[in-house]
């Protein structure tokens, strides 16, 4: 396959380009060139336009894909795409401001072909998705931003860029612009507005470290990573979490944290994160490690309430665009790469009829909604509100908890019993019983 | 350059991070010379290490200058934008906007800036932010 790694896709794409194909994606990241790939190989003529100079080079996250949802669409990508780590130990931490819980899970079979998970950093690893699609037969057009879509008859028939002579028709055009929503908003399929509780503010560093250090200090075998998400007081007791993933030679350090509670405590969120790497637990991993980059990118975390309308008369929206993160399990990108293969697979189902109105294209919303893409929003749907109505999940509870481990592990004058007797009246102290129940019984009811 | 206004406990890595900062990384001009009176943007350093293709039409804009001068208090913008890329300007009395640092998040546009006050459009094609990680 053609891999060109170091290689921006031909800027000057567009000007020997056609002014029409069967279909335009808007948004070379995983939604879009998850359908890029898929309509190139069925033999449609698709153009993939891109703002960035490539596909990867505007793009942020914390750093994990799932084998098996990108193997469905990219077979054995794992043989040549440009990963960092195959993770093989899974880490969730409840973190004070000195102390920490930790639960680790680690498996052998997750080191293993097919893998579970891998770490990647996306300027890199979207550059790949991108030239698997240009290989399939479909025009990657970069550093060109589509600011308006064409419209023929109330239908979308194409977009307009920012190019000279920039206009480019279709068929069907399939929105994959990401959180910032521009153009789902202008053709009116938006269904919230832009808003803080909805969005979850997400900044990163890059930190350089020799591989040898990395294995040791995260106690992995070679090539080998670990995925650690951090609840707790290092986000300041706002809803939100920290996470540090391990990568070839180099760590990522983030916290994302949702941006109202952000501007209602007017905080900083790299105050945060400077924070966060202070903690001593947390200091150790990371000491003497060099920065190499800083990043920010919004998660949409609205869920499924805040989807937009997936379809219109000539045009479906997939990926972030649509609002297809799980806040709980921190998944995006696979849903991503799934709904961006829907909405190619729709779009091809729809060309043997000839058709591409709204009625016909309603197929996209019946196929996601039988694949856990709408399944896992709509079993989160109350997630999010629930998180952010519940700010001693990240504040009060990993704080007593601590406190509670602290106290039984310290051996003093204290009797055993009259520690029992101290633990429990901390916790009932901390939290009566009744909230502990209500607790118990909000979260039960928003996420099961 | 940077290196004055680095964290308070981080003067030395501060240097470090510099030395470091890999060719091509354009390092972005400081306080100073963007016309910010003191104090200076907290993410300097972090900002320092990021490459960006400057486009010199700005994408970012107050839409009315007297909602962050008479409504606004808390001049939320200034703590919202992980880039710090607003700054009150206490003398002129206003925000002044270096959306030459800009990370294209969107913050300011989804509730970052609780007035909707900012207009943010994304740079023109292939300008901005150039993540060489991300």
């Amino acid at each position: 396959m053609n891999s060109g790694k170091n290689k921006p896709a031909p800027a000057g794409a567009a000007e020997s380009a056609p002014a029409r194909f069967d279909v335009i994606v808007v948004g070379g990241g995983p939604a879009g060139l998850a359908a890029t790939f898929t309509l190139a190989r069925a033999g449609v003529s698709v153009a993939c336009l891109e703002r960035g100079s490539w596909s990867g080079s505007k793009n942020m996250m914390g750093g994990v894909i799932y084998s098996h949802p990108t193997s469905r669409v990219f077979p054995q990508f794992w043989r040549e795409a440009p990963l960092e780590r195959h993770v093989t130990r899974r880490d969730m931490w409840f973190a004070t401001t000195d102390s920490a819980i930790k639960a680790s899970f680690e498996s052998a079979d997750f080191g293993v072909e097919p893998y579970n998970s891998f770490t990647v950093y996306r300027a890199r690893f979207d550059k790949w998705l991108a030239a698997q699609a240009t290989a399939a037969g479909a025009w990657m057009i970069t550093e060109t931003l589509v600011e308006d879509l064409l419209r023929e008859d109330g239908r979308v028939a194409g977009i307009r860029s920012g190019r000279p002579q920039g206009d480019l028709e279709a068929d069907v055009v399939i929105i994959a612009e990401g959180v910032n929503s521009f153009l789902t908003e202008r053709a009116g399929l938006a269904s919230c507005p832009p808003q803080a509780a909805n969005v979850a503010l997400a900044v990163k560093e890059v930190l350089a470290l020799p591989k040898e250090k990395i294995e040791d200090r995260f106690d992995l075998e070679p090539g080998a990573g670990a995925a650690i998400e951090i609840i707790g007081e290092i986000t300041g007791g706002l809803p939100g979490t920290g996470f540090i993933y391990t990568n070839r030679d180099t760590i990522s350090i983030g916290v994302g944290v949702l941006l109202n509670s952000l501007v209602d405590n007017v905080t900083e969120a790299y105050t945060i994160l400077d924070k966060f790497k202070q903690q001593p637990q947390l200091r150790r991993l990371i000491q003497g490690a060099s920065p190499r980059e800083y990043s920010a990118h919004l998660i949409p975390e609205g869920g499924y309430r805040c989807m937009p309308q997936l379809y219109g008369d000539g045009v479906l929206v997939a990926g972030d665009a649509a609002g297809m993160v799980n806040p709980i399990n921190s998944e995006g990108a696979n849903l991503a790469l799934l709904s961006g293969q829907m909405a190619a697979e729709t779009v091809l189902a729809c060309r043997q009829q000839g058709r591409f109105d709204r009625a016909a294209l309603a197929l996209y919303q019946r196929r996601l909604e039988r694949s856990v893409v709408i399944q896992d929003l709509k079993k989160y749907e109350n997630a999010t509100p629930f998180l952010a109505s519940h700010p001693q999940l990240f504040g009060l509870y990993p704080e007593l908890m601590a406190a509670l481990a602290r106290e039984f592990l310290t051996v003093d004058n204290l009797s055993k019993a009259n520690k029992e007797k101290l633990l429990l009246k901390l916790f009932r102290s901390q939290v009566p019983a009744r909230r502990l129940l209500k607790d118990l019984y909000d979260a039960w009811r928003s996420l099961t | 350059m940077s290196l004055k206004y680095g964290d308070e406990n981080q003067g030395e890595e501060a240097g470090a991070e510099k030395k470091d900062a890999p060719a091509g990384a354009r390092v972005l001009p400081g306080p100073e010379d963007l016309g910010f009176p003191q104090p200076p943007p907290a993410v300097a350093n972090k900002l320092g290490l990021v490459k960006f293709n400057l486009d010199r039409e700005p994408h970012l804009r107050i839409k009315d200058a007297e909602v962050c001068r008479r409504r606004c208090r808390q001049k939320f913008c200034t703590h919202s934008c992980p880039a710090q890329v607003y700054h009150w300007e206490s003398e002129g009395k206003k925000i002044s906007v270096a959306y030459e640092g800009c990370l294209e998040c969107g913050t300011c546009r989804s509730g970052g800036c609780p007035y909707d006050n900012i207009e943010m459009r994304y740079p023109r094609g292939g300008y901005g932010v150039q993540y060489r990680f991300g």
